[in-house]
């Protein structure tokens, strides 16, 4: 089974430095990258793909560096955020060019373009022209090309991005299962979709990796220091008598919202509230465990 | 698999998307410029007036010693064209070349294809030397194309009216024909460097300089031997091709030492 590994890389672009002494090593599974535009994710993924040489540092796929030995590029695949299909050829034709490219045998292609397009639903568009498609239809044929040497490592660029809600949770489900059989490292913007989909979780800031952890470690970290809302009859004097207790507090919807301390237990807080006259109705977590994680990383930051 | 292996793999594939992504529409342009260019040269050479007494008499004597001798004006014309017919298909050649590096070479940068290459078990030298040969082959294909109408087709003509292809045609003009190999390989060499950005982010203004440069050598050839009828040709067309490829060679050893994928993908 094949992993990667990052080893004190620093990397970027002629003076420009992006990414900055990141340790990381990455087995089977579903990992999820988030972090701002500009911290270094696509550069990171480039350097896994041994499309750039680290300035400092080793990657190590499977035990070997991409991007001095070529031939181990065979169990990578990338996939930038844009459909990346010729426009001038139809979906099978982009398959068989990129069979082609990857050396693949032609008999091998042929069923393995079968099977990818009956797993991500896109057996109906072979035959048309990738100019036509639509930007769903053209990411469920990306992701059938990038799969289509069968690669253990596998980089998708913020796969979502830019979709309708509808074809972002389409894409999602065939995105899924993927991490039960190999290693992908997805990035994302979207806190609520890397909550659904990690296993793992990496935040990346100013080219730096600032946490690594399973998607268990981050549940276990929210869940210390939640962010609750409380919908009661009198907004205004749930929040004074929030406020009378030291809490920081804002108005979310119809909701009083506040970050709960450690040492407080959730069931005094609404018993509090209720000794001071207060009808709550409704008591809820306002962020996923993902959100309130980089919330928090942010803040600290700022 | 040698490096020369993997370069031609790569090359392969590419020319192969090339082929079944434009098909017919690839020889639409060098058939156009051979049908238009041959009309032209045919009707200005008729024209009373077009040709200098001197340059025709200098003409005259190349056309008898290649053809015999001939008793038509179009057939004159053709001939005329045949003469430069080597130099007409290294300046196409240069054209045509500039044309497919741009469009092939940009549009892979520009949709992110690039990049996905770039990602493929090939070195980044491997990659850049590949799309080099496949834009060249394109070329040379677009070109066969125009010589089989430019050339064949006046050849055809004159050997049905009784011209008779002298030896001296295929000593003096083989060197040319060589010509049309190097202007293909400069001209696509320099636009897929201008297309990279090589050297920085370039205005589009800067970037057409690209296609300038990568069209004069084959443009001079023509110039000079119009210029000058009475030119030694054999001796003209090896220097040309000595020059032209030392100027490949010069541009090829800096990109082989110099050129990684960081100088051309963005920052990101």
């Amino acid at each position: 089974m094949t992993g990667i590994s990052y080893s004190s890389v620093t990397a970027g672009y002629k003076s420009l430095r992006v990414l900055d002494d990141v340790n990381l090593e990455l087995d089977r599974g579903f990992n999820v990258l988030l972090g701002p535009n500009g911290c270094g994710k696509t550069t990171l993924f480039r350097c896994g793909c041994g499309i750039l040489q680290p300035n400092e540092g080793t990657v190590l796929v499977d035990g070997q560096n991409p991007y001095e030995e070529p031939s181990v590029k065979r169990e990578v695949s990338y996939l930038p955020h844009r459909p990346v299909l010729n426009t001038e050829l139809t979906v099978r034709q982009n398959l068989r060019f990129w069979g082609k490219v990857q050396n693949l045998p032609t008999e091998d292609v042929s069923d393995r373009i079968a099977q990818l397009a009956d797993r991500f639903d896109f057996r109906e568009l072979l035959d048309r022209n990738a100019g036509e498609l639509s930007r769903g239809q053209s990411q469920r044929a990306s992701i059938g090309q990038a799969l289509l040497p069968d690669p253990s490592v596998l980089f998708l660029d913020e796969a979502t991005t830019g979709l309708d809600p509808m074809i972002a949770q389409d894409i999602r489900s065939y995105l899924d299962q993927l991490g039960n059989t190999r290693t992908v490292i997805y990035s994302t913007h979207d806190l609520n979709e890397a909550d659904d989909l990690a296993e793992r979780l990496l935040i990346m800031r100013d080219g730096q990796l600032v946490f690594d952890g399973s998607i268990e470690e981050v549940r276990d970290r929210a869940f210390e220091r939640p962010t609750i809302g409380f919908e009661a009859v009198d907004t205004d004097a749930a929040r004074q008598a929030l406020e009378n207790q030291g809490y920081e507090t804002e108005i979310e919807d119809s909701y009083v919202v506040v970050t709960k301390r450690p040492e407080t237990e959730m069931s005094e807080l609404v018993t509090r509230l209720a000794r001071d006259g207060i009808n709550v109705r409704e008591v809820k977590m306002m962020e996923n465990s993902v959100q309130s994680l980089y919330n928090n990383i942010e803040s600290s930051y700022e | 698999m040698s490096d020369t292996t993997e370069i031609i793999d790569l090359s392969e594939a590419l020319v192969w998307q090339q082929l079944n992504s434009r098909r017919l529409k690839l020889f639409a342009m060098p058939l156009f410029l051979a049908v238009v260019f041959g009309g032209i040269t045919v009707v200005s050479i008729s024209s009373p007036g077009a040709v200098t007494p001197t340059t025709r008499q200098s003409v005259q004597r190349l056309v008898e010693l290649y053809f015999g001798e001939l008793n038509s004006e179009y057939a004159f014309a053709l001939a005329l064209f045949l003469i430069q017919g080597p130099y007409l298909l290294a300046t196409f050649s240069s054209v045509l070349g500039v044309n497919t590096g741009q469009r092939m070479a940009g549009k892979l940068i520009s949709s992110g294809q690039f990049e996905l290459l770039l990602s493929s078990p090939y070195h980044e030298r491997q990659v850049f030397n590949s799309l080099l040969l496949s834009t060249t082959l394109v070329t040379l294909l677009q070109v066969f194309a125009f010589a089989l109408v430019a050339l064949g087709i006046p050849i055809a003509v004159l050997v049905s009216i009784g011209a008779e292809l002298g030896a001296q045609l295929n000593a003096t003009l083989l060197p040319a024909f060589l010509l049309p190999l190097p202007t293909a390989i400069w001209a696509n060499l320099v636009v897929i460097l201008g297309s990279m950005g090589i050297g920085g982010n370039l205005s589009d203004g800067v970037q057409e300089l690209f296609s300038v440069v990568g069209i004069v050598p084959g443009l001079g050839l023509t110039v000079l031997v119009n210029l000058f009828p009475n030119l030694n040709l054999v001796l003209f067309s090896v220097a040309s091709l000595v020059l032209i490829l030392c100027l490949i060679a010069i541009c090829g050893y800096w990109v082989t030492t110099r050129f990684h994928a960081e100088d051309i993908l963005p920052a990101t």
